[in-house]
């Protein structure tokens, strides 16, 4: 029994003996990071829109900003004016969109949707607060003068850019 | 038949695209009038395999940098460090050292969101 617990001892203390301290270390940077989140979909309400509205049978397109550090980033984001692959078309596209906080982890971020600056297709927000913000990308495209659209698959493409400042 | 006009914008699960430093830093190289600076590019885009590098001056003009692939692979989840090589005399101003994701044409399922992330050489 005592050579047992003699035993114990030993054994806890050669434990002891050869234990180190196992440090883990990490660095916080300021980064930003851009995400596609949500798939978008163009709906087709009629032969001649495509349309990412839900409303309109599609689905938005959603990109995710991330910055570690506020005033660091500024998010650039340009919504389509031209397909990047599409069947033949022998007329007129009218494009339209807007770019709008869809949702942040800060309630000062929805400030962004004010702030923001916008020309032509593009919409600029200066990333002022730290955390995460969503931007919803709506697109529509008409054909025409109410042409109908050949058949096929569409495809265009968003832009979003973080610019460090 | 409509339905066939009905298309994916982007028809991926959540995809994030990183550059790091925000402000890197020109260092000498081993050649004489050559400054040079590291980035890590992290890729978790996974349908995204090539990243183009540029740079740029603060007017957006194209600068002349040396690299060792213009157009980088870098596969899903992995990160790849690049040395950018500058003229000196290109590194007294301000410039955009920037990374933008290369969308491959005709892929089966085509990602609608082309993102570039840019960090900034102070002067």
């Amino acid at each position: 029994m005592r050579k047992s617990i003699i035993g114990s001892i030993l054994l806890c203390g050669s434990v002891f003996a050869f234990a180190e301290d196992v440090p883990i270390e990490g660095t916080v940077e300021s980064k930003c990071v851009v995400t596609s989140d949500t798939s978008g979909v163009y709906g087709n309400p009629n032969p001649y829109t495509l349309d990412t509205a839900p409303g309109q049978g599609g689905v938005h397109p959603i990109v995710r900003y991330d910055v570690i550090v506020a005033d660091y980033y500024k998010a650039i984001i340009e919504y389509p004016e031209a397909f990047s692959s599409s069947p033949s078309l022998d007329d007129t596209l009218t494009w339209d969109g807007v770019v709008m906080v869809n949702e942040h982890t800060d309630a000062a971020m929805s400030d962004y949707d004010s702030e923001k600056v916008t020309y032509n297709n593009v919409t600029e927000v200066t990333l002022d607060h730290a955390g995460s913000t969503w931007f919803r990308v709506e697109n529509d495209v008409e054909y025409g003068v109410e042409k109908s659209f050949p058949a096929g698959t569409y495809t265009s493409i968003v832009t979003a850019e973080c610019i460090a400042l | 038949m409509y339905r066939a006009l009905i298309l994916l914008l982007l028809a991926l699960p959540v995809q994030a695209h990183q550059f790091t430093p925000t402000y890197p830093e020109l260092e000498q190289s081993f050649v004489p009038g050559v400054k040079y600076t590291k980035l890590k590019l992290y890729n978790k885009r996974k349908e995204i395999e090539f990243y183009e590098i540029s740079v740029f001056d603060m007017d957006w003009n194209r600068v002349p940098f040396a690299i060792t692939e213009r157009v980088l692979r870098v596969p899903y989840l992995q990160t790849e460090e690049i040395e950018v090589y500058l003229k000196e005399k290109d590194s007294n101003k301000s410039l955009y050292i920037c990374s933008k994701s290369k969308l491959l044409k005709g892929q089966g399922s085509v990602p609608a969101v082309a993102s570039r992330i840019c960090s900034k050489v102070r002067e």
